[in-house]
């Protein structure tokens, strides 16, 4: 299951929170139609210290396939974070439950990206832990923490969407 | 008696015409003929619950169900599928026709199921983004086939729905009448 903790708070499991989280997530990733800019546009930075970026990334295409996907992603760019998603994924899921996924509500705004920790293992399998900034509508600006997975086939990397009670199919571990 | 006799009158239009509606055929096929009667057999055989739950409410489900079922059994009985179909069923049963469709086309989505080809790619990606599941095994064949057949299941609604389209293509299915929905 998905480990989501707001900074102020401890380990949320519940499926009322998840739902709420998730929501939140599909509310600030916009729901714009036009493409996506290649990079992200909110600052992106690392936690740990004396960690820069050329060392937080183990592969230079990595990084720059989180961006552009993430970029999609807050610009509500279903069409192109889909193509991004595993080719599973993009098997199993109809793209349009993916898009009104990713659309929602456009309110809100990404303040900030903070990235936690790396872990590849094994080498195909890499996931990330990030803290997402946001202001909602009449919000003062809160913070998600999120583990986000990244695979390899063939030579490309494919962002690993789960989420239970959305892509239930495509979500079991373990 | 010219009272009764315009009733008897009235009863046999009535009868005819309600007679008419249950022969009427919705759809007309290569081979078949789906009738009003058909749906009304199949709408009562789920409200009596002789086939489970009932899952549709309206006219146009019950029609395109019993479209649905016909298409499928008959796909069964084509490739045969048929062996054993009436294993366990009552042939008095007045439903013994709509269980046995409902069965058939169970066997033959389960056949879909079990033959829809899932790219090596595909099964790649699912395999390596679940290495808490997988991690310790190797990408063998019954590996492969535990990933295709969840993809397939994923994917039952659309490769079921698209295969509908294609019989109804291969049959030559015409909807004869829209009135009643």
């Amino acid at each position: 299951m998905m480990e989501i903790r707001r900074t102020s708070g401890g380990i949320i499991r519940t499926p009322a929170v998840l739902m709420g989280v998730a929501w939140l997530l599909m509310a600030v990733c916009g729901g714009c139609a036009h493409k996506a800019p290649a990079k992200l546009t909110i600052p992106v930075t690392y936690a740990e210290k004396g960690k820069a970026e050329g060392h937080f990334w183990p592969d230079p295409s990595l990084k720059s396939v989180f961006e552009r996907y993430w970029a999609a992603r807050l610009q509500g760019d279903s069409d192109t974070a889909f193509e991004m998603e595993a080719p599973y994924f993009q098997e199993m899921i109809p793209k349009g439950l993916y898009k009104n996924y990713v659309k929602n509500a456009r309110n809100n705004e990404w303040l900030g990206m903070e990235l936690v920790n790396l872990i590849q293992d094994p080498a195909y399998f890499v996931e990330l832990s990030m803290r997402l900034t946001y202001k909602g509508r009449k919000m003062r600006p809160g913070t998600v923490f999120m583990k986000d997975r990244w695979v390899e086939v063939e030579g490309q990397w494919y962002h690993v969407l789960r989420d239970r009670l959305i892509f239930p199919a495509v979500s079991e571990t373990g | 008696m010219k009272r009764l006799a315009v009733l008897a009158l009235l009863m046999s239009v009535v009868l005819a015409s309600v007679a008419n509606a249950a022969d009427a055929p919705l759809f007309v096929a290569e081979g078949f003929v789906v009738t009003q009667e058909d749906v009304n057999r199949l709408r009562d055989c789920y409200e009596g619950g002789a086939l489970g739950m009932a899952m549709f409410s309206s006219e146009a489900e019950y029609r395109k169900k019993a479209l649905d079922l016909r298409l499928l059994s008959g796909e069964a009985v084509a490739q045969g599928l048929d062996e054993g179909a009436n294993e366990g069923l009552d042939t008095d049963d007045p439903f013994f026709q709509e269980k046995r469709m409902l069965r058939l086309s169970k066997r033959y989505i389960n056949h879909l199921i079990k033959t829809y080809p899932v790219s090596d790619r595909v099964i790649l990606s699912y395999y390596r983004a679940n290495p808490e599941r997988y991690g310790a095994s190797p990408l063998n064949d019954t590996v492969r086939e535990e990933v295709r057949m969840k993809v397939a299941v994923a994917k039952q609604k659309s490769i079921q729905e698209a295969e509908i389209d294609r019989l109804m293509t291969k049959y030559h299915v015409q909807t004869v009448s829209e009135t009643r929905k």
